[in-house]
């Protein structure tokens, strides 16, 4: 406890002791931040692209002419049943002419030439998204084919099949990519912050000889490193929103980063700043 | 007390920077080591200040071995030291007073007490009134005398001083060596490496002659130690002059 006001007196006051180099350490630790900010944003972007594309992933399960209500009730129950199934929309033969009618709004003449409705009644089923793999969706088409009164069940086998191998490269890509950038701005910090460390050594040898415990020694670092990297994350912060908000005057779709993500972002800045001071101190006192 | 015990540090394979060093030194002796440029002292006083281990014999302070000390306990043996530097290292961001304060700050010492005992060491150096100077507005003298206080406000068991009066000039390295011996009155072991023993000899201290790496004479306090200096050591005892430094 005596020694923790030292220490943070002593880490606040190596900020004003040095503020060019506190400025420019904060500016490289910001300007990564900025670019793992980035990143955090096509992630997000790209998440909610993937979800958007697999939400549109839906079975028909078409009817067989003429069943009984009986019949079409037990079907209708055990999809909606079903663990899988999220929701259940029945469609009858006229619905889904209309539906078509108007899909083709301008080319209805085309329709002219059916004597009769060739449409079948339809359960339009979607699914939960743990159940839109390849394998899951063609095990449960296989299920519902074979049950009394379905003629035919359709899904987007080969699209279906594309876009899962499509969203595993991306995430594979997008998961690489973050490792990248969060290794190199740990890299760039730690840098910096040996920067200040080599400013300081006179007093860490000082405080080595007068008998300092490494704890004590440490922490004014730590503090010094914990409120730069902070600071650089409010920055970047600052930089993703404006940078965000220009975006989205071109791109509405654009999906910014919530409060909680910066928040954890803010949090993490903080740590690398402190990690940062520990992972360069560590060289230095080694030699104790 | 301080013992060292057939004390040797080897740097590499055949290389020894000090071998076979005996000696004790008493609570409140006041002891010069000198000897010329290579003779090991800067080394003896790395061993004893625990900066390095001895890769022979045994070096002990208040019972407490050199090289058998756990690294999470080195600090508590380094507040028992008190180290007086050649070019003072004084920290330039702050008063003299908070850089005599520094050393009871950073070893978590009472806020209690605090201001009383860096006072008392002020005085005890002689610059009561210039508290409130930082470094810079200081003279080289007046630096050094900062450098003591802080050496000396923990109250240690030893006070180490590596040529402290090598930047100074006569007058104020006989003030040094004055505060020294005053250090030393008062119960604390001083230990001083110095080529200046012009001035050394002015206070009649027990002297330690170190030459290649062995201590080559201990002069007891009040002897008169010259013409043994001379003999053992010309090169030591002879004024260096300036010129031959560069």
């Amino acid at each position: 406890m005596n020694t923790f006001l030292f220490t943070l007196r002593e880490g606040v006051l190596n900020l004003r002791r040095s503020p060019m180099l506190a400025v420019s350490s904060v500016a490289v630790m910001g300007l990564s931040l900025f670019v793992l900010g980035i990143f955090l944003l096509l992630t997000v972007n790209l998440r909610a692209a993937i979800v958007a594309v697999q939400s549109q992933v839906e079975v028909a399960v078409f009817v067989q002419d003429g069943l009984r209500d009986v019949e079409l009730q037990s079907l209708d129950r055990f999809l909606r049943e079903h663990p899988g199934v999220s929701s259940v929309s029945y469609l009858t033969r006229d619905d889904a002419m209309a539906r078509f009618r108007s899909e083709l709004s301008q080319k209805e003449y085309l329709l002219e030439a059916l004597e009769a409705n060739p449409l079948p009644d339809t359960f339009e089923v979607a699914l939960f998204d743990d159940w839109k793999t390849t394998e899951r969706i063609a095990e449960f088409a296989t299920q519902i084919e074979g049950m009394a009164g379905v003629d035919e069940v359709k899904w987007g086998k080969d699209w279906v099949g594309r876009l899962n191998r499509v969203i595993v490269i991306l995430v594979l890509v997008d998961l690489f990519l973050g490792i990248v950038v969060a290794l190199s701005s740990m890299v760039v910090v730690a840098n910096t912050v040996k920067l200040t460390l080599i400013a300081r050594r006179e007093m860490i040898e000082l405080m080595k000889m007068v008998g300092a415990t490494i704890g004590v020694i440490r922490r004014p670092f730590v503090i010094e490193g914990v409120l730069q990297g902070t600071v650089a994350a409010c920055l970047a912060t600052a930089l993703l929103v404006t940078l965000t908000g220009f975006l989205q005057d071109r791109v509405p779709e654009l999906i910014e980063l919530s409060i909680p993500i910066f928040a954890i972002f803010v949090g993490f800045g903080a740590f690398l700043g402190g990690l940062g001071s520990v992972v360069s101190l560590q060289g230095f006192l080694r030699k104790w | 007390m301080i013992s060292l015990n057939k004390v040797g540090k080897e740097f590499r394979r055949d290389r020894w920077g000090v071998k076979d060093i005996s000696f004790t030194i008493d609570k409140g002796e006041f002891v010069v080591l000198t000897g010329p440029s290579g003779a090991g002292k800067t080394t003896l006083m790395k061993l004893l200040s625990f900066e390095q281990q001895p890769s022979t014999g045994e070096l002990l302070l208040e019972g407490r071995a050199n090289g058998r000390v756990k690294k999470r306990e080195l600090p508590y043996v380094r507040r028992r030291i008190g180290v007086v530097f050649q070019d003072f290292r004084l920290l330039p961001d702050r008063t003299a007073y908070e850089n005599v304060a520094f050393v009871l700050r950073a070893t978590g010492a009472g806020r209690k007490g605090l201001h009383r005992r860096v006072v008392r060491a002020l005085a005890l150096v002689g610059l009561s009134g210039r508290g409130d100077a930082m470094p810079s507005e200081l003279s080289g003298g007046e630096q050094q005398r900062i450098g003591l206080a802080r050496a000396i406000v923990s109250d240690p068991f030893l006070v180490l001083a590596d040529e402290p009066t090598g930047n100074l000039d006569d007058d104020n390295k006989r003030e040094v060596f004055k505060i020294l011996r005053k250090v030393a009155a008062g119960g604390t072991a001083v230990l001083v490496a110095t080529h200046d023993l012009n001035v050394a000899r002015e206070f009649r201290a027990r002297t330690l002659i170190l030459d290649k790496g062995r201590l080559v004479k201990d002069a007891p306090a009040g002897s008169e130690s010259e013409a043994a200096l001379a003999a053992v050591a010309p090169h030591v005892s002879r004024p260096v002059r300036t010129g031959m430094n560069v």
